[in-house]
């Protein structure tokens, strides 16, 4: 199995697209807010973007060398490149769609997609899963060496979103494709991709396995990315060999990180409890707030409290009887807090 | 006053369909439909015909062949100057049919622009069907050309996107993704400017001139029929007035036939006609 390896500059509207990847038989997000440049990386490993400078090869294979002036059309590049909102072609049915790619292997790929009842139907009578599955069996037809996703779930709604989720990170396991998923939604990143990359205005900041990015983000950014909250605030030496961080918004908390000056102090909405009066436990940090909003997540509920949010069970929250407006004290421990730095 | 107000916008209407359709109605109207039938066999209006269908048949094969893929090329580049280009290519469609034949007369007439080099390979175009097939050419490529822009301009370029990482070069793109999905714009452009050139009258008379057997074409026909053979200008006129309503209807049509998910396209006059 080959190595796909990739280094590119690329200016685009407003920033510059530098980037560089190696992607062995493994799934990469690349994960970031729209207008990061996500797309621009896909396009330009399968050919469609031809970038200033760099070099993107698979193997010993060089499909783009700014060096040397080599470029590859995309139809000589072995990808499958499943598009934003699936690309389909409306005048072709499904069996013409994935025979698109390559007649050799229809078959097997609409019944291992479970579309064969599909073959004759067009695109424009298809639901979103249906819609994802045709694209993903269309993109396999050429049998590519690299699998490129853009996207995949941001065309579905909530509900189907969690089923195709869990169908497409076994597909990607069963594969066994270097395969690069774009996403802007760090959930999905973590649940399908071995490792993630936070990707912001053309420069990665941080790669790792999600778990990685969660316990030690790299930055501020990717801290807020993943779905912490971030306390801004200024580190000095506490007591008990903790970290002091006094809040912007008032008040301070404890981090087991060490850090000093400006700092963002990041904890996870699930490593925060709440109370109707500050308890006595181990946590170190106490915030007292107002509930701002209850939103309820299945069998979760997510609290906003001052500057924080916290996630709670749905039972919990019946128990204490929350409701907006009324005070609170927030509470989370100084060991669940990494300490990030903030750029002046 | 809502009462005078309605009485108006029905006053209006009446009006406009009475005055548009009463000169076609009186060509049919004038004499018995067996007569206009016997009328076109008189050679003047056989040839006539005969001249008409050859000159904008070969006219229209040139436009599809040329103006399909050139609107599909500056359908997907952006330049500097793109809509100037455009502009310039939609400028026939405005200007007076006299000017068109001028034009082409100081272009290829024999002291025009190419007029020497013309000579000099011993091709004399003015007043020859070559003439008339440029002068068709000339007015109603444009028609077409347009029509097949913005149809190749709503193609989704994710699906040429797509084709191309699906391992189709650049033709197979065109033919089986871009071509199928701009064809009921291209059909409904087709039909407009193949009616534009069956009706020139204008620059044909000006760069082919009027002879009857070379370069009379049917509209020329019925205007020198006028004066001694109104039976036969009338005959002309109705199967022009039927060819042209088959083609209005056709290009109406065209989108209808093509599945509901291409594309859509209604018949669309240029915009430089809006």
């Amino acid at each position: 199995m080959d190595t796909l390896e990739l280094s590119l500059d690329h200016a685009l509207r407003s920033f510059r697209l530098s980037v560089a990847l190696e992607l062995g038989r493994e799934t990469l997000a690349l994960v970031g807010p729209s207008g990061a440049g996500k797309s621009s990386v896909l396009r330009a490993i399968a050919g469609l973007l031809r970038p200033d400078r760099g070099r993107v090869a698979l193997g010993a294979e060089a499909w783009f060398d700014s060096a040397t002036g080599m470029h590859l059309p995309p139809e000589r590049r072995s990808v499958g490149l499943v598009f934003q909102e699936y690309a389909l072609f409306p005048h072709l049915d499904v069996r013409g769609n994935v025979a698109f790619g390559g007649r050799a292997r229809v078959e097997e790929l609409l019944e291992r997609f479970r579309i064969s009842h599909l073959a004759g139907v067009r695109p424009a009578d298809l639901s979103g899963g249906e819609r994802q599955r045709v694209a993903l069996a269309r993109a396999l037809a050429r049998d590519p060496a690299v699998l490129l996703l853009d996207e995949p779930l941001s065309a579905l709604d909530a509900h189907t979103r969690g089923v195709v989720r869990g169908e497409l990170a076994e597909l990607l396991a069963e594969l066994g494709l270097p395969t690069l998923i774009v996403t802007h939604d760090f959930e999905d990143a973590a649940a399908l991709a071995d490792r993630v990359g936070v990707i912001v205005e053309g420069r990665i900041l941080q790669v790792g396995a999600a778990a990685e990015l969660l316990a030690a983000p790299a930055d501020a950014f990717v801290a807020s990315f993943t779905g912490a909250n971030l306390l801004h605030g200024i580190a000095r030496p506490g007591t008990g060999g903790l970290t002091e961080v006094v809040l912007d918004t008032g008040g301070s908390a404890f981090s087991t990180d060490q850090a000093e000056g400006k700092v963002g102090l990041a904890v996870y909405p699930w490593e925060v409890s709440l109370a109707r009066t500050a308890p006595v436990d181990s946590a170190v940090n106490h915030l007292r707030g107002e509930v701002r909003s209850l939103v309820a997540l299945g069998n979760r509920v997510r609290v906003s409290v001052g500057p924080l949010t916290a996630e709670i069970t749905a039972t919990s929250a019946e128990r204490l009887v929350l409701a907006e407006g009324e005070l609170v004290v927030a509470s989370f421990k100084a060991t669940a807090t990494r300490l990030v730095p903030l750029g002046s | 006053m809502s009462r005078l107000f309605q009485l108006v916008l029905a006053a209006a209407l009446v009006a406009t369909v009475t005055f548009l359709a009463l000169p076609v109605l009186a060509i049919f109207l004038r004499v018995p439909p067996g007569d206009l039938v016997a009328q076109l066999g008189e050679e003047r209006a056989r040839n006539a015909l005969l001249i008409s269908l050859k000159t904008s048949l070969i006219a229209h094969a040139f436009i599809l062949l040329v103006g399909t893929p050139a609107a599909y090329v500056l359908a997907n580049r952006s330049f500097r100057g793109r809509s100037a280009v455009v502009s310039l290519l939609e400028l026939p469609l405005v200007l007076p049919p006299a000017v068109a034949g001028l034009g082409l007369l100081a272009a290829f007439g024999r002291s025009g622009l190419l007029g020497g080099q013309l000579g000099v390979l011993g091709l004399h175009i003015p007043f020859t069907q070559v003439a008339v097939v440029l002068a068709v050419c000339f007015v109603a490529s444009p028609f077409y050309f347009r029509s097949a822009l913005s149809a190749f301009e709503a193609v989704d370029p994710a699906l040429l996107g797509a084709a191309r990482t699906l391992g189709a070069g650049p033709f197979r793109v065109f033919r089986r993704v871009a071509l199928p999905l701009a064809l009921p714009g291209l059909g409904a452009g087709s039909t407009l400017a193949f009616a534009r050139g069956l009706g020139e009258f204008g620059a044909t008379i000006m760069f082919a001139g009027s002879l009857p057997g070379r370069t009379q074409t049917a509209p020329l026909a019925i205007y020198d029929a006028l004066d001694e053979e109104f039976d036969v200008a009338l005959a002309l006129g109705a199967l022009l007035v039927l060819v042209s309503a088959a083609l209005l209807l056709a290009a109406k049509l065209v989108p209808l036939w093509t599945r509901s998910n291409s594309p859509s396209t209604t018949l669309s006059v240029p915009s430089a006609f809006r």
